[in-house]
């Protein structure tokens, strides 16, 4: 299971909870084995575990997480595994005030390395859609930046 | 390309999924617009930031493997014992509709005499007939019989004999012969049941036997009503 550690960073991220980021990698796993008939050989087995892990946890009923702000910073360090250093809690911060839908294009395309076609496979979603969303998603972070530093001195 | 095109394109360069001759085009637009290059530089910046911010390292995911595979060694131990048990009630169903199924003692018979007659004539399996008198009492002797000879009624006589399985049990297989039809007496030792005559049949198969505290005589072949006239004498002269 070398994905696992890749899967569990983006688990911790989209559930802002340790141990439900557990819990989800664990299911995650679990379906890909008992589903692996399913899986189509020459495409990537990697998009599909991610493709699984968002079907588990948006079938779960879960709200798409908006990290409230007062979740201490050393605990968004520990759960987003953000890198200390002000910088990066700032850019972490702006990425969690976005919608979920360009949160997750970021966090697949950007984060975790996608192409736009595989981004499309997890999503299934037309490749365009993926760019455009890509595109304002971009747009609105560095928007949300470009704001906080205009906040700090 | 115009500045609109870039900016549509811009994920497909920043994911490194542009082919060449586009990337070209892509490459020649930057040189010439210092708006779009920037605007590149900017967004490259930013992603690089958020990699920077989000990649630190990798979170340790030895103890959530481990629980896992445990999960998965269990599923697949669950599966097999449902697979036993499975195989398990059908065979318990198989035993049953054996015990309620399976043929009585008489069809038996009928199907060993007819399996060993078969595998003689039909499919060529030589028996080591013997017809030599003394080899015959020598069979005999082994169900203390004498004489075996003496137990056909008139106008048959002793052809030959061998041993042979009858129903799972060792038997003693007598063939005389009137010199048109041959009837087959088989000797074995007393499996139970009742004592005396009793006869049965299967089709225009007839089988007629008797039974004693020893023994038991099986009397197959020959023209209707032989096997009974059969065991009949053979149970006086005994």
């Amino acid at each position: 299971m070398p994905e696992a550690p890749r899967l569990l960073r983006f688990a911790r991220r989209l559930t802002g909870e340790m141990h439900a980021a557990d819990d989800l990698v664990q299911e995650t796993l679990l379906r890909a084995w008992r589903n692996f008939r399913q899986f189509q050989e020459g495409s990537s087995a990697r998009a599909w575990c991610y493709r699984i892990m968002l079907n588990t946890f948006y079938g779960q009923g879960r709200k798409v997480r908006a990290m409230p702000a007062t979740v201490p910073l050393e605990d968004r360090i520990l759960v987003g595994a953000t890198s200390p250093g002000i910088e990066n809690v700032e850019i972490s911060q702006a990425l969690d005030a976005l919608p979920a839908e360009h949160r997750t294009v970021l966090l697949l395309g950007v984060v975790e390395g996608f192409t736009c076609r595989e981004v499309s496979e997890i999503l299934s979603v037309p490749i365009g859609t993926v760019m455009s969303r890509l595109s304002r998603a971009r747009q609105s972070l560095r928007e949300k930046l470009s704001q906080s530093e205009k906040v700090i001195p | 390309m115009n500045c609109k095109e870039i900016e549509e394109l811009a994920p497909l360069y920043l994911s490194g999924e542009m082919e060449e001759d586009r990337k070209v085009l892509f490459h020649t637009h930057l040189a010439e617009c210092r708006s779009c290059a920037q605007q590149m530089e900017r967004l490259s910046a930013m992603d690089a930031r958020l990699r920077k911010a989000l990649c630190a390292g990798l979170p340790e995911a030895g103890a959530l493997e481990r629980s896992v595979s445990r999960q998965i060694a269990q599923k697949r131990a669950e599966w097999w014992q449902l697979i036993a048990a499975v195989a398990a009630v059908l065979l318990i169903i198989a035993v049953l509709n054996y015990g309620i199924f399976r043929p009585g003692p008489g069809a038996r018979l009928f199907m060993e005499v007819t399996r060993d007659h078969r595998q003689e004539v039909i499919e060529h399996q030589p028996r080591r007939w013997r017809s030599g008198p003394s080899e015959i009492e020598e069979l005999a002797a082994r169900y203390q019989l004498r004489d075996v000879a003496a137990l056909a009624p008139a106008g048959y006589r002793l052809e030959h004999a061998k041993m042979c399985g009858l129903d799972g049990q060792p038997a003693l297989h007598l063939v005389y012969t009137n010199g048109v039809q041959e009837v087959s007496l088989f000797v074995r030792s007393r499996t139970g049941g009742n004592r005396g005559i009793s006869a049965t049949s299967a089709g225009d198969v007839r089988l007629a036997s008797f039974q004693n505290d020893r023994i038991q005589l099986i009397a197959a072949g020959g023209a209707s009503g032989d096997c009974l006239r059969f065991v009949r004498f053979a149970a006086s002269v005994l």
